[in-house]
């Protein structure tokens, strides 16, 4: 119960335009349910990344995971969505919709198997706008 | 016929955040300049560079019904300040005592500031549930004890 535990959060940026739309519904359903969202012409957010890594503090250095590779890492895998329009530029996103909960696990799926070891992906919050954001853990 | 009322005691959390800033280098002894180079960046920069930090301290405890708190935070702010003065506007690795072995990383930071909140914690039943320590906007590292 007294074990230690420590996780360390960075945050990144990137800009992105979307649409929300499904092909299966009518021009009517895809309004009704994804409103402004479904603008045909896409509108775009800055998005925020709070990347929760969880690892061991070791004793030489005194970090749980270094930054720089963290860093490294991430922003790899976040370029590919900087300053695009998912929906049509991004494959994943041209065949599961470029929600927020789908962005979320698209990152988790890209970085998990990027951080650098011993340290592990723990946890991930996407802010799609001040007012709303997506949890993502595996 | 009896009818027992269980008294459960509500458990609540609350968060104190505080700004204070400081230096420091991240420098290992037991390695050369290169490596300390090489492993820490500009953060072994020889003087020290600074932050400033927020400290974010969450504290858990039984709900007083006299009150509606766990804590009263006239109680709380000077024990964190307390705890704080020893680190606000100081060079981490020569203004104080914690990190003459330990490198000041956030992390590092992170688990002394934890130490000293839970030692001058005396609360009743109240206990730091974790620490939160933002280095910059866009890096924070949390630190507890127990999963809950």
């Amino acid at each position: 119960m007294s074990e230690e535990n420590c996780t360390l959060t960075r945050i990144y940026s990137f800009s992105a335009a979307h649409r929300l739309h499904n092909d299966k519904f009518s021009d009517e359903k895809n309004k009704e349910v994804f409103g402004k969202c479904n603008n045909p012409r896409g509108h775009g957010h800055d998005y925020h990344v709070e990347l929760t890594v969880k690892g061991d503090i070791a004793v030489d250095t005194g970090m749980i995971i270094d930054i720089k590779k963290l860093d490294d890492a991430a922003t790899m895998v976040i370029d590919e969505l900087d300053y695009k329009r998912l929906d049509i530029e991004v494959e994943y996103f041209t065949k599961n919709r470029a929600s927020g909960e789908n962005i979320a696990k698209y990152l988790w799926g890209e970085l998990a198997s990027k951080i650098p070891s011993p340290a592990c992906l723990h946890h991930i919050r996407l802010w799609e706008t001040s007012e709303n954001y997506f949890d993502y853990k595996e | 016929m009896i009818i027992h009322f269980a008294i459960m005691t509500e458990y609540r959390t609350l968060t104190k955040r505080l700004e204070f800033s400081a230096s420091h280098r991240y420098w290992q002894r037991e390695w050369s300049s290169r490596k300390n180079l090489e492993v820490f960046g500009k953060c072994t920069s020889q003087y020290g560079h600074g932050h400033n930090y927020i400290l974010e301290a969450t504290i858990r405890g039984p709900l007083d019904s006299n009150t509606g708190m766990i804590i009263n935070i006239y109680e709380l702010k000077p024990i964190l300040e307390g705890v704080l003065k020893e680190f606000d506007h100081k060079f981490l690795n020569e203004d104080t005592d914690y990190f003459e072995e330990l490198i000041p990383t956030t992390e590092n930071f992170a688990k002394v500031l934890y130490e000293c909140i839970t030692e001058k914690l005396h609360c009743g039943d109240c206990r730091l549930q974790k620490v939160r320590l933002y280095e910059t906007k866009n890096l924070f590292v949390d630190y507890w004890k127990r999963d809950e």
